[in-house]
């Protein structure tokens, strides 16, 4: 009776959704948010569904498979897609698919099924065990002093080693993406720590595959200044400013000029945070961000087709939150072109 | 100032605590659907008790070789830490859940307690993003809890008292938010930084995938979320707002009144100012907020005189 009660209130809280963003999703995933019977959580461990919006092939789909698993049960998955034919990703196996322009319905429904126990939550398609056997010395073993450093089952342990202070901060090779809040589409990063200090950083793009994308789905062609609406949305939810990217995120979904937005956005003092950060070219996140609050306004020029080689190394010695917010705000753009290049297929 | 019966007190402290999360829950939500220009209609009154019984609901989460007990205990220590700073909060002139003579002590040790149970809840994920929010509240943490260390000396000046009731009683024709008018946003810096919240919320961030949260779902996420939602309520009205003193209202309904308007602040702040880097707040922290707590006590030293 309880427990029939609790999920009875359970099913009708809005639902948390974690958005994996796949080729040809864009930025328009984001505007979900507008809808208060959905709320967009950064982890996948917060969400009850998780939403796959686009394509994803190959390594795309392996790394979606990952985070599928992280969501707690019950879950559900929901596929939002142009492309269903095109191959499906393990988690998605049993995922209802969403071929129109809006998939919040479904996810709602999804979403109750599950909590109310009417449909089974998603199962795991991943094996709970180490990605390689422990062999003790060698490729996937100790290698490094006392208990530190090697790569035990495959994975790079921390090592001390020397920093920019002196301190021999253990350091550790992780991957990062391609799904992390304020990454653009598909942008993974292999990144070496000390503390949170970046001392190597590689970013690469994973294959996005080809096909239609969910505004053409949509039958919708943005403006370039709705495209930026949407860019917004995301960035304020990387700043801390959840309830206005809802704000921005109903603007672009109405077509607003989203003038009183904009201001309480310059009155946030995010401008200010983003200040020195991610400085390339004598331009910072602050700039770039900026250049995206003047509908009239290009995109910031010279730095349309950074390569990600370049905007990786600048990125070196900065903190990993710093670097969070530096690529996403390489992720505004004017139109669908990349920034930096390929990312935003 | 009495006591309360030893059985009685944790009923009338976990009553508060309720009330309290429930009333800084709809207040959150009431100021977030206010920025984000939505609606605010009677269903926001339920949809706390709706989010908690989904986070219910969903499993807790397991990463591979967590530290389990530091785990499980830091969320238990963050609320366990807002109870004890709600029991010190005179409710009236002759009552106060705890009564303790030195509550200023109390309530910076609970401070520095905070910092321990935020860094647990990080570090013992055995995860990458909540360990990177762990170490960067840290450094928030440690800045800020010196401001609080000065404030509260200052506002115990003037009372002669370290007790929390002879604070308030200390500022009967005069709260110490005009006394010391420094000393108010000061504390609430120390609020935002103790409970994670808005431009200090650099443990919890979605710039880092949730931070400390990142891993947690659950009941371990639902009581986590209760205890910052508790800790804003606990920086209530005693210190500078003159607690429970006040006209026509009985004085546990003005502890009631003022909290809930410290509340208001605190949420509005949370929503209408973006995160400040980590760099850039121990550097304001140490070069402007530091001396302006000092200027504090210099000028509530000198009243006193």
């Amino acid at each position: 009776m309880a427990i029939g009660i609790l999920r009875r209130w359970a099913a009708s809280a809005p639902v948390p959704v974690f958005i994996a963003r796949g080729g040809g999703a864009g930025w328009r995933p984001v505007e979900l948010a507008a809808d208060p019977r959905v709320r967009l959580v950064p982890s996948p461990r917060h969400a009850s569904v998780l939403l796959a919006a686009g394509r994803f092939p190959g390594p795309m789909g392996e790394a979606l498979d990952r985070v599928h698993d992280q969501l707690p049960a019950p879950r559900a998955a929901v596929w939002w897609t142009a492309d269903a034919d095109a191959g499906r990703p393990a988690a998605l196996q049993g995922a209802s698919v969403v071929p129109g322009p809006d998939p919040v319905d479904r996810i709602v429904a999804a979403h109750r099924a599950t909590v109310l126990g009417d449909a089974p939550s998603s199962p795991d398609v991943g094996a709970d065990v180490p990605p390689n056997e422990f062999v003790g010395l060698g490729d996937n073993g100790h290698g490094g002093e006392g208990m530190m450093g090697g790569v035990p089952y495959g994975r790079p342990m921390a090592m001390t080693a020397d920093d920019r202070d002196g301190l021999a901060l253990d350091r550790l090779s992780v991957t990062l993406g391609p799904f992390l809040p304020g990454f653009t589409n598909g942008l993974q990063a292999t990144v070496a720590l000390q503390g949170g200090i970046v001392q190597e950083l590689s970013l690469d793009v994973l294959d996005l595959g080809e096909g239609r994308s969910l505004d053409d789905l949509a039958g919708e062609a943005p403006t370039p200044w709705r495209t930026r609406l949407r860019w917004l949305s995301e960035a304020l939810r990387v700043g801390g400013l959840d309830a206005l990217a809802v704000r921005t995120a109903r603007a672009a979904r109405q077509g607003d000029e989203a003038t009183s937005t904009v201001a309480l956005v310059r009155r946030s003092g995010l401008l200010r945070s983003w200040s020195g950060i991610g400085a390339l070219d004598g331009l910072d996140a602050a700039s770039r961000l900026a250049g995206a609050l003047d509908p009239s306004g290009p995109a910031p020029g010279g730095q349309a087709d950074v390569p990600l080689d370049r905007l990786a190394a600048s990125l070196v010695g900065s903190d990993w939150a710093d670097v969070v917010v530096a690529i996403c705000s390489f992720g505004f753009v004017a139109g669908e072109n990349a920034h930096p290049r390929a990312v935003h297929r | 100032m009495s006591g309360l019966a030893v059985w009685a007190a944790p009923l009338l402290v976990a009553v508060l605590l309720a009330g309290g999360v429930y009333a800084a829950a709809v207040i959150d939500l009431a100021t977030g659907r206010s920025v984000a220009g939505t609606g605010l209609g009677p269903s926001a009154l339920l949809q706390p008790f709706r989010r908690a019984a989904l986070t219910v609901v969903q499993r807790p989460s397991a990463t591979e070789r967590p530290d389990v007990v530091m785990w499980l205990l830091a969320p238990a220590l963050y609320l366990g830490l807002a109870a004890a700073g709600l029991a010190l909060v005179p409710l009236s002139p002759t009552f106060a859940i705890a009564d303790v003579q030195a509550g200023i002590v109390v309530w910076g040790t609970i401070e520095s307690l905070v910092i321990v149970a935020i860094f647990l809840h990080g570090w013992s994920a055995n995860s990458l993003q909540p360990l990177l929010a762990a170490y960067r509240f840290l450094a928030v943490g440690v800045s800020y809890l010196l401001l609080s260390m000065f404030v509260l000396i200052a506002a115990a000046i003037p009372a002669e008292s370290l007790a929390t009731g002879q604070i308030v009683v200390s500022q009967h024709g005069l709260w110490n938010v005009v006394r010391q008018p420094l000393g108010l946003p000061l504390f609430l810096i120390v609020a935002l930084g103790s409970a994670t919240w808005g431009p200090l919320n650099v443990a919890d961030g979605t710039d880092l995938a949730g931070g400390t949260t990142a891993e947690v779902s659950g009941m371990p996420l639902l009581m986590w979320r209760a205890a910052r939602l508790a800790m804003l309520t606990s920086f209530a009205a005693t210190v500078f707002l003159g607690g429970w003193q006040g006209p026509w209202l009985p004085g546990p309904l003005w502890v009631a009144v003022k909290t809930l308007l410290v509340l208001v602040v605190l949420a509005a702040a949370g929503h209408r100012f973006a995160r400040v880097p980590t760099e850039r707040f121990v550097t304001i922290c140490w070069v402007v907020l530091l001396p302006l707590s000092f200027v504090d006590l210099a000028v509530a030293g000198v009243g006193a005189l």
